[in-house]
């Protein structure tokens, strides 16, 4: 292997996969669905690309086998790993090493692949983040990269920020490099002497009393180290909103929903733990279960908590201005209603922690999560312990979408089992697990009525909202509110009610899964908008750009945007998609469509009570000025954020990319930062490190002042160097003012912090939506639904997205492609089905996420001005451009097939029922 | 997820692998292990003894002999794509191959591993059965060959005995003017199992069908050879409304069900729109002419 002989012993049962990671600690080969399904332990077996999981080891005994580890020779990258660095192919970098080795066998056999090759080369490989676009190029152009040639193809679109060093450049990602050569450790890779593993038992009944737990014959398995259930554990309930804390570490007295946590063994290895929950015997009595929201809000239905009578879990009746004047005044008034799905965020990466109850009494966890803070804060919460006794680590985490936005029962109940056992213990989720943890996206069921005048004006918006929530909360109220609360972002609603239920089911628990809420009602409310333009010979754009939002206007329900693109994007993709030739022109089974998006740049209030900023770094600067180190606890998940972050503290410091590193969330090193969600980093964070970077300058100008001989106010610095803006010749180097500083007054050191303004109105439920300001995007999809089959393929996506000030447009691009594809899977093919409660595909075999052949062209453009809010004027694009993927479909489809489609997923089934019915009038 | 403990015989020699087979209590022969490995982990089937073929060069290769293409049971389906004197006229299941999982996976599964298997969805077997394919079964206690269309008994089922494999397949070589073509239908561009699937398999005589071999996939127990929609073709010029009651014919003969991945409805109509353009398309590489 990897030009060297292995010599391991091994099991005749165990895996290649197993073996090349936990025996020989080769964890570039990553452990994604272990059925064969995605592509991520692809490893080359004598030049081909197989799936470590699928093959026993003893079988590839005498093979040549290629990891991830062994590509780069004598300290040489491939050509390939170089393409895939500066194209920006690497995101959460969890596919990233099958992907290069798919593309590596590939290019051994055909070394100038065509495009359609590379697409089924590739075509067992699945990434959640890219939308395959970049991955795609860099597979292309990896002959650039072939020695004797230094330089890709010109990447991405000339830099959008002008005025600035370093802001708006398309640097390669910090953490690239680590990604390609598969030496970067997520939390399922980090292996401790003496380490045991854990694993949760599960409930395979959605509703029941538990009588009694046997686990007597599973605790004499040699290996089992221990067994705890809800009478070890605290009974202090968690989750995420404090309102609704309804979740224990084990289910007590009673299950929820099949896949509710029972209790969990830690052992010697995987496979004896996975072997003890067999023999861990529970007796139920079956309790009527429930499994839509409808159902559930009946007066005689089973009840799940009993404090919330008829299952309903929150419930929100929000009325600003006046609906019924509205609809009095209105000309037209349509109703239309519709029915979302339950989709899940299928990261490559499944869920992994590792936690150790240090004898010092420090309780430590390296956690693949998008919240440390969370985490750190629930574990304080439950075990009663001071948070600085806890010690969170964010490891390398490969996605999450917002499926990794709080603390597990890995976190939770690996405490237990690690002060049990006194060895740290590494716990994981299968992929099935993934699905039966939940937290993805709410079901909701949708009803919009509007009025409107005859030019299109709206005067009434009522909406009507129910979500099936699962069994627990979790984000569920924020999600609850995001239903309805973005709506009047994008257009100017004076009088807008919405009515919205959340309801307890004996399903999986629904969480925010990216956009939270918003994607479903976005979808919903831009298709009906597009059915009362239809009814009154209006254009959707002109519809559109009649009652959209301005800047600096205040919504109906007190959200203060500042700079808002909308109408410039709704402008933009107009222009960029041909809309005016080919919308309602495109001959039968062709169609283009149409949605607004937008979203928070960064949640105005926390989840829980708190006065402290949002989010704190400090910069340490290296007494010899040679580089900085950025020390924050914002979570890098793959969408870029220490990349944008570095990029920040740079051009703050008049310093290059390159001497900036950063240190990310371990909470003993860095500072308090609420996480990866609601799209917050590069406003939050960004604004905490320009004024971290600042304060590095104002302590060293001084110095560089008295050198210069030259005023303070004369002084300007970039690219290392500090100098009279009117004599750039006379610089003193930035390393100089820093070692002169270090002699006189010690460490270079300055904090940033951010907290955003007091924000919203004062009615029920008014935090949530607000933001220091907002972005807005624009998509035009377009679409063929071939009238036989049914099934619908999107051609290509125009996106047109105000971020204000792109800090870095390879990551802006990414994050648009990535959105696209993986909104476009949930448009057109992702659903969890369920029978009685039992989940029938909780894997990547029969939930299907796009693949790179589905993945269409994305056209992203860049339309925003710098807003004043962020840092460098930059604004969120993460979840903007993902809110308006489904509407865009929808539309394009509807106008394809001359007919109403009003539930997603948008199957083959149901385009032909719509053709039916279409048929029959 | 574990595979549960067992042990892996490698025997080099056929007779041993019989042997080895026949001897062990709960045995299974292991090919690819890409069904057979995921059942295991998913704990729907129970083995004490995996009996490897891998390592057994009787079993693989491919060669032609009287006429027939002879297809050792262990040749990795990569082995067939990548096979560069594929006879003219099979061109159609190397298409058929290429739809099969992912690439990935096609570098270890085998031709003979996606019969055993008896998948109903699986893609192999509708065009073999369509060319008339025949395996031959080995055991201890002799060889026996048997036609494909007959091999598979039910899901997940076949012919085999205890203590018998699938050696080798043979394909005849297709020789008076014949076109084949798969078609099958799932929701993403790769990477599933088909929804349903349909082959068609063609002599042409002139402007005639001489015969026709209709077979489905994903939409009965077993690959489903359709008698009614063959023989209906038989003798005919194809029309548009020839195939067409073809395609009707195909779609009333199959037995589908429902499931996660589609409706028995829906399937049906599937079997339609599949039949009547593989029936074009394998007209069309049979050298014919469609009005």
């Amino acid at each position: 292997m990897n030009e060297r002989e292995f010599f391991p012993r091994v099991k005749p049962h165990w895996t290649l996969l197993y073996v090349l990671r936990n025996v020989l600690g080769f964890t570039g080969v990553k452990r994604g669905c272990e059925l064969g399904d995605c592509g991520s332990c692809t490893v080359l077996l004598n030049g081909n690309p197989v799936p470590s999981c699928l093959l026993l080891t003893v079988e590839a005994r005498d093979a040549h086998i290629l990891t991830i580890e062994g590509l780069a020779k004598n300290g040489n990258l491939h050509p390939l790993q170089k393409s895939f660095i500066h194209h920006g192919a690497v995101q959460c970098g969890y596919c990233t090493p099958g992907m290069i080795l798919s593309a590596c066998s590939l290019i051994q056999k055909h070394p100038h692949p065509a495009v359609d090759e590379i697409r089924q080369a590739l075509s067992g490989n699945l990434c959640r983040c890219t939308g395959y676009a970049k991955i795609l190029q860099a597979v292309q152009d990896y002959s650039s990269f072939q020695e004797g040639r230094q330089e890709g193809i010109a990447n991405g679109q000339p830099p959008i920020a002008s005025g600035f060093a370093v802001v708006g450049k398309p640097v390669p990602r910090k953490d690239a490099l680590e990604k390609v050569t598969g030496s970067v450790r997520y939390a399922g890779d980090l292996f401790f002497p003496g380490m045991l593993f854990g694993k949760v038992l599960r409930s395979p009944v959605p509703h029941a009393k538990i009588l009694a737990i046997h686990t007597e014959e599973a605790r004499k398995l040699p290996g089992v180290r221990a067994i705890i259930t809800a009478k070890d554990v605290p009974d202090v309930p968690y989750g995420v909103s404090p309102a609704r804390y309804d979740e224990t570490i084990f289910a007590i007295d009673r299950v929820r929903y099949v896949g509710d946590k029972i209790a969990a063994v830690a052992a010697e290895d995987e496979e004896t733990a996975e072997k003890a929950l067999e023999w861990i015997r529970v007796d139920f009595e079956p309790l009527p279960a429930v499994f839509d929201p409808f159902s559930a809000m009946k007066v005689d239905a089973p009840q799940l908590h009993e404090k919330y009578p008829k299952n309903i879990n929150t419930e929100i009746h929000q009325n600003f201005g006046d609906v019924e004047k509205g609809f009095v005044e209105a000309d037209y008034i349509r109703e239309d209603s519709f029915e979302g799905n339950r989709t899940m965020q299928s990261p490559l990466e499944p869920h992994a922690a590792v936690v150790q109850w240090g004898k010092d009494g420090v309780l430590t966890v390296w956690t693949s999560n998008q919240s440390p803070h969370y985490v750190q804060y629930q574990l304080s919460r439950v075990y009663s312990l001071p948070m600085g006794k806890i010690r969170v680590i964010q490891t390398a985490t490969g996605g999450g979408f917002g499926g990794k936005a709080e603390a597990t029962v890995l976190e939770l109940a690996g405490a237990t089992l690690s002060k049990l056992t006194g060895a740290p213990v590494q716990m994981s989720f299968s992929r099935k697990e993934m699905f039966l943890h939940g937290r993805g996206r709410h079901k909701q069921y949708l009803t919009f009525k509007t009025g409107v005048k005859r030019d299109g004006t709206i005067t009434a918006v009522q909406e009507t909202a129910i979500l099936d929530g699962g069994a627990y909360t979790g984000y569920g109220i924020t999600t609850a509110y995001y239903s309805g609360c973005l709506m009047p972002l994008l257009y100017r609603l004076k009088n807008f009610r919405l009515d919205a239920y959340r309801v307890y089911t004996n399903l999986p628990p629904c969480g925010a899964q990216r956009g939270n809420g918003a994607p479903q009602p976005r979808w919903a409310f831009e298709v009906h908008l597009n059915r009362i333009a239809r009814d009154l010979g209006l254009d959707p754009v002109e519809i559109r750009l009649k009652n959209a939002t301005g800047p600096y206007e205040k919504t109906c329900n007190e959200f203060q945007i500042l700079t808002n693109g909308y109408k410039e994007c709704l402008k933009k993709v107009r222009e960029i998609s041909g809309w005016e030739e080919k919308r309602s022109k495109l001959p039968p089974g062709k169609g283009m469509g149409i949605s607004g998006g937008g979203f928070v740049s960064g949640a105005g209030y926390p989840i829980y009570r708190s006065n402290f900023p949002h989010s704190n770094v400090y910069i340490k600067v290296a007494e010899d000025g040679s580089s900085a180190t950025l020390f924050t606890s914002a979570p890098e998940i793959g969408q870029g954020s220490t990349t944008v972050l570095a990029q920040i503290a740079a051009e703050a410091m008049g310093i290059r990319y390159e001497d900036v590193y950063v240190q990310t969330c371990d909470t003993f090193l860095t500072p308090v930062d609420l996480g990866a969600y609601s799209s917050r980093i590069t406003l939050m964070t960004g604004n905490a490190v320009k004024q971290a970077g600042e304060k590095i300058l104002q302590l060293l100008l001084p110095i560089a002042s008295e050198k210069l001989q030259e005023p303070l106010e004369a002084l300007a610095v970039t690219d290392r160097k500090i100098f009279p803006r009117h004599h750039p010749e006379k610089f003193i180097p930035w390393e100089d003012a820093v070692k002169e500083y270090f002699d006189r007054f010690g460490p270079l050191v300055a904090e940033g912090h951010y907290n955003p303004p007091k924000l919203g109105g004062t009615f029920k439920g008014a935090a949530v939506g607000t933001s220091p300001t907002y972005s807005f995007c624009a998509i035009v999809a377009e679409v063929e639904v071939n009238f036989t089959t049914g099934k619908v393929k999107v051609v290509k996506f125009y996106n047109a997205h105000d971020s204000g000030t792109v800090i870095n447009p390879v990551t802006f691009q990414g994050q648009v492609e990535g959105s696209c594809v993986m909104l476009m899977g949930e448009a057109l093919m992702e659903e969890v089905q369920f029978k009685d409660g039992v989940p029938l595909n909780a894997n990547l075999r029969d939930y299907f996420i796009p693949t790179i052949g589905d993945a269409p062209e994305v056209v992203s453009a860049s339309v925003g001005l710098p807003d004043p809010a962020g840092p460098f004027g930059a604004k969120e694009v993460g979840e903007g451009s993902a809110v308006a993927v489904l509407g865009a479909i929808a539309d394009a489809v509807e106008d394809a097939i001359r007919a109403p489609i009003s539930s997603l997923p948008i199957t083959p089934e149901k385009i032909l029922l719509a053709l039916r019915r279409n048929e029959n009038q | 997820m574990r595979v549960p403990e067992l042990e892996v015989h490698q025997p080099e020699g056929l007779q041993e692998a019989l042997e080895l087979l026949t001897d062990l209590p709960d045995s299974r022969p292991l090919a690819g292990g890409t069904e057979l490995i995921p059942e295991l982990k998913n704990q729907a089937r129970k083995v004490a003894h995996l009996i490897s073929l891998n390592w057994i060069s009787e079993l693989k290769g491919i060669s032609m002999e009287d006429g027939f293409l002879r297809v050792g049971a262990l040749v990795k389906q990569r082995e067939w794509e990548e096979y560069k004197e594929v006879p003219q006229g099979l061109e159609c299941l190397t298409e058929a191959i290429q739809q099969i999982a992912s690439p990935v996976v096609r570098s270890i599964a085998t031709i003979g591993g996606n019969l055993t298997g008896a998948v109903p969805s699986a893609d192999i077997p509708p065009l073999l059965i369509g060319f008339g394919a025949k395996v031959s079964l080995v055991s201890l206690k002799g060889l026996r060959e048997v036609p494909l269309e007959d091999f598979f008994t039910g899901p997940r089922t076949t012919l085999l005995n205890n203590g018998e494999i699938l050696k080798e397949i043979h394909i005849p070589l297709p020789s008076s003017p014949v076109g084949g073509s798969y078609l099958r239908f799932g929701p993403r561009a790769g990477m599933f199992c088909a929804v349903a699937g349909s082959a068609a398999v063609l002599k042409r005589k002139g402007s005639i069908i001489a015969s026709a071999r209709i077979v489905l996939s994903a939409v009965a127990p077993t690959p489903l050879l359709a008698k009614e929609a063959s023989q209906f073709l038989a003798g005919k010029e194809p029309s548009e409304k020839v195939i067409d009651e073809a395609g009707n014919i195909a779609s009333r003969e199959c037995k589908p069900i429902t499931d996660v991945r589609g409706s028995a409805e829906f399937r049906r109509h599937l079997v339609k729109i599949l039949t009547t353009e593989a029936i074009k398309t394998a007209f069309r590489r049979a050298g014919g002419m469609l009005s």
